[in-house]
């Protein structure tokens, strides 16, 4: 074979391996390219289906404390109000002569039942929807809830209220759910002594600060582990525009922090 | 000068399989992918013999094309079951059945043409290396809907195997060319050997990571 034919056929080859070696490149670059477009559609997808979930339990929350709310009045008004009639009525017939003392027994068995009755009824109403809250406002409610809490259990709370209004009963409510599930929370899982609370005023936004000494956990695991709680107090937070922020370590206690602008819980 | 460059790539290849060889020999250790590196590191021992065993030859100007059939048959064989063990049920049965077809038909060619043994086989080497190239596409089809797995090892079999499949094919006709010429040829491939093996090698330390 001429020589001249042979260096021909040898840069044909090499031209060959060349274009052999862009087309994989090309066929590699297309891949990567493919896989970042599918991924970045995926991620796409589950956060719009986030964004429903979100709705979704927002609106739960939203018809859950419609619905307490009216249990709540119709606990009032429609039993409350009537047992106190029936109470009123057997007081009545307490001052009639004509009963035996058997029968006179009796009616104050009734009334002490009565009595029962409504004592129950008021703190089921009071348990769905403090009547404070909506009469003297967020400060007034939570220091009642704290003392109701340092009465029923062997916890300290640190309190710095500020008498803050944030002009929405809805937000009002929020905010005291989320500090009644903190509690809770302290209390159920991390067995804290101690809680302190700070509510704190600023020119464009509110503050609410929270910290137990518990048990704390890993915030590593938290989006896996969250429990109802948890999701409860996120979901509360995002309905008034605030945004959370936990921090804890296992035997370390937790600190919770909320900020919410102002123009956010006005919308 | 093109011998001294052919030399010293030989020779660095040599210690690249050995750093792979030790790399790959704590396969115990790849949580998850323990069977993939097994099959790796016996397809690199295997490699290592038929690297020492050309030399050898070469220097005893022996033909060494023979043991040529044993690069290729075993390449095809190791690398077919690396991708078997990545791939899904319906993708095995096409490994499975091209790994009984296609040795059958390369030792029936050889029945047929005795004479082969003693030069490159072109049809063997298109059998045993378009489906490695094949198993590639489909091992990088398969990545993008799952975890990317074996990545470099990946682009390394399709990136050597389509380009030196071109130098092997046209084998035989470059043996018979001036050897200057030729031997420019063969460091090209050496090159991409080398490449080949670096991919390994950082697969090895990116599956360490993980």
């Amino acid at each position: 074979m001429q020589r001249n034919d042979e260096q021909l056929i040898i840069e044909g080859l090499i031209y060959g391996i060349i274009f052999i070696i862009l087309l994989v490149t090309g066929l590699i670059l297309f891949f990567f390219g493919t896989r970042k477009k599918m991924i970045e559609k995926e991620i796409e997808a589950k956060e719009k289906e986030i964004r429903h979930q979100n709705r979704i339990i927002q609106a739960t929350i939203t018809a859950q404390e419609k619905e307490r709310k009216r249990i709540a009045r119709d606990l009032h008004d429609a039993i409350s109000s009537k047992l106190s009639l029936i109470s009123l009525s057997t007081h009545y017939l307490l001052g009639s002569s004509e009963f035996t003392k058997e029968q006179t027994e009796s009616i104050h068995n009734i009334l002490e039942i009565i009595s029962h009755t409504l004592d129950k009824s008021r703190t089921i109403a009071h348990n769905l929807l403090p009547p404070v809250l909506s009469k003297f406002g967020l400060t007034t409610a939570l220091e009642e809830l704290f003392e109701e809490f340092s009465a029923n259990s062997n916890i300290r709370i640190k309190q710095y209220i500020e008498d803050i209004q944030l002009n929405n009963k809805m937000y009002d409510l929020h905010v005291f759910r989320i500090v009644q599930e903190l509690i809770n929370n302290s209390l159920k899982h991390g067995e804290s002594s101690q809680i302190s609370i700070a509510l704190s005023e600023h020119v464009t936004h509110f503050t609410l600060k929270y910290s137990d000494n518990g048990n704390g956990f890993d915030t590593r695991n938290m989006d896996e582990k969250a429990g109802i709680g948890l999701e409860n107090i996120k979901s509360r937070a995002l309905i008034i525009g605030g945004e959370i922020n936990i921090e804890s370590e296992p035997e370390k206690g937790m600190t919770f922090t909320l900020n919410c602008d102002y123009d956010q819980k006005n919308n | 000068m093109s011998e001294i460059i052919n030399t010293i790539l030989e020779y660095l290849e040599l210690v690249l399989i050995l750093v792979i060889l030790y790399l790959y020999s704590k396969h115990n250790a790849m949580q998850g992918f323990k069977r993939q590196f097994k099959i790796l590191y016996w397809y690199f021992i295997v490699e290592f013999i038929i690297l020492i065993g050309t030399s050898v030859l070469h220097y005893y100007k022996i033909n060494n094309l023979i043991v040529s059939h044993v690069y290729f048959v075993s390449q095809f064989i190791f690398l077919s079951l690396f991708y078997k063990s990545l791939f899904s049920y319906g993708q095995k049965q096409f490994v499975n059945t091209l790994l009984v077809i296609i040795p059958l038909v390369i030792g029936v060619h050889f029945y047929w043409f005795p004479e082969k043994i003693w030069k490159f086989n072109v049809l063997e080497i298109f059998l045993t290396s378009i489906p490695l190239v094949i198993y590639s596409i489909i091992h990088l089809y398969n990545s993008l809907t799952r975890k990317n797995i074996f990545l470099y090892v990946n682009v390394a079999v399709l990136m050597y195997l389509s380009s030196s499949t071109l130098i092997f094919i046209l084998g035989d006709f470059l043996t018979s060319m001036t050897r200057t010429m030729v031997l420019d040829i063969w460091i090209i491939n050496k090159v991409l050997y080398i490449g080949y093996l670096v991919l390994f090698i950082i697969e090895n330390i990116y599956a360490k990571k993980r």
